[in-house]
């Protein structure tokens, strides 16, 4: 016993030491397994204190900028609803009353915290289950697409975004319908790249990279990046592509959320091909 | 005259405010953060209680860790560095520093100053983004981020305190 205590004493620092390694070890492991998201519930309160005051000051230094990019895309919508056409046929063609079915809700959101340094992004949206998102909800932004909603507690979403290391995006090139997967590399956030475009795949730099049908996630052809340097693999069957991504994650603020009606349906559809 | 505990708590609080109100919010070149707080504990007198130290270091990380919403990331990597605090002060002095009193840029000297920073900050910085990656794949990432971000945070530690000691000089 003497023994054993003399141990303790002499080794104390040593001890001390592992105690409060396996102490952080343990909350890292809690709040950083990469199946769920990356905010911790016991410091989510603090810090969801914490962002929402330090986002009221940020929002400020960002105004201009983030009125620039609404505006803009309000001046595309504008310039795509009806009143942006007029009648060039002088015959009228029967019209089917309901012959358009909403498929996507879009509501706004305000990504309050987001990160782009680190190995896993993720973005913290002002809306939580209380406003209706649900996980597995798209999130996309002025410029483009974003993420995925991953946790939602009662006023806040987390969303993981396509700069995160296990993120994978279903794409395509705008022009011909070539589809690919769009995944990031850790290294630079304004890149992603598309490693699995056939050989054949007709491609040039400039091409816009929209979201594919295959995407159960997002609607098609929201906007991805663009083509920047693409190299043909001498080995693999496949061309590697480099994406300038539109949003840029390091001023992002206005989001929207994109909720799919026909998720439902789907998903009972592949319930009954499994069974 | 002063009561020296009490000066030494200001200017960690005042540190503490300072990294996590302007340092923590510089994108520099965007998406490097340069990190002051290690040194707060770095240059705690050399005779501090190495307990104290430990437990300041996990608490101190922790708080940075709830405001960058990192788990526990910045307080293992900050005890691991205060654990090897010992180590690197025996780097720059003969008697762990004993001998010295206070560790400052005029005490130490320009040169032991910097080694005595860049070293521990470097290893706390590899710590912290190896364990924010977690995993083995991109180590020559984590690697090179550290370096930058580290010639950074020397770069603000070293002016600081390179001015603090101008100013007592006058």
């Amino acid at each position: 016993m003497g023994k054993l205590l003399a141990f303790f004493k002499r080794n104390s620092s040593e001890l001390l030491f592992l105690l409060l390694q396996v102490i952080a070890f343990s909350i890292l492991v809690n709040t950083k397994s990469f199946h769920r998201s990356q905010f911790s519930h016991v410091t989510a309160k603090w810090s969801g204190w914490w962002m929402e005051k330090r986002n009221i000051v940020d929002r400020y230094f960002s105004l201009q900028h983030q009125n620039e990019v609404l505006q803009r895309e309000n001046a595309h919508l504008r310039s795509i609803v009806n009143e942006g056409y007029v009648l060039d046929q002088p015959i009228y063609f029967p019209v089917a009353d309901r012959h358009l079915m909403q498929q996507y809700r879009i509501f706004p959101g305000i990504a309050v915290n987001r990160s782009f340094k680190k190995n896993n992004n993720a973005i913290m949206i002002d809306k939580g289950s209380r406003h209706g998102v649900r996980p597995g909800m798209a999130v996309i932004g002025p410029k483009g697409v974003v993420g995925v909603v991953k946790d939602v507690t009662d006023r806040y979403a987390s969303a993981l975004t396509i700069i995160h290391s296990k993120f994978r995006l279903s794409v395509k090139l705008k022009q011909n319908d070539f589809f690919g997967t769009l995944l990031w590399d850790g290294r630079d956030y304004r890149y992603a790249q598309i490693t699995d475009f056939p050989q054949h795949t007709d491609i040039s730099l400039g091409d816009t990279i929209v979201t594919d049908t295959r995407s159960s996630v997002f609607p098609a052809g929201i906007p991805v990046g663009r083509v920047v340097a693409f190299e043909h693999n001498p080995t693999g069957d496949f061309i590697e592509t480099r994406v300038k991504l539109f949003t840029d994650f390091s001023a992002l603020s206005a989001v929207y959320l994109v909720e799919d009606v026909l998720l439902e349906e789907r998903k009972k559809l592949e319930q009954l091909e499994i069974e | 005259m002063h009561n020296q505990p009490t000066i030494i708590a200001i200017a960690y609080i005042l540190g503490l405010t300072f990294q996590i109100l302007v340092l923590s919010q510089v994108q520099f070149l965007g998406y490097l953060t340069p990190y002051y707080y290690p040194a707060l504990l770095l240059l705690l007198p050399p005779t501090t209680n190495q307990h104290l130290l430990l437990i300041m270091a996990f608490f101190t990380g922790l708080l940075m860790d709830i405001f960058e919403q990192t788990g526990a990331i910045h307080a293992s990597a900050l005890v691991m560095m205060v654990y090897l605090r010992p180590v690197f002060l025996r780097l720059v002095s003969t008697q762990s520093g004993r001998e010295l009193g206070k560790l400052t840029v005029s005490t130490l000297g320009l040169k032991n100053f910097s080694i005595y920073i860049f070293i521990p900050i470097f290893m706390h910085h590899i710590v912290l983004y190896f364990l924010d990656s977690l995993s083995f794949y991109n180590l020559d990432i984590v690697f090179f981020r550290a370096l930058q971000t580290s010639i950074l945070s020397f770069f603000v530690i070293t002016m600081i305190h390179g001015l603090i000691a101008k100013t007592k000089l006058r």
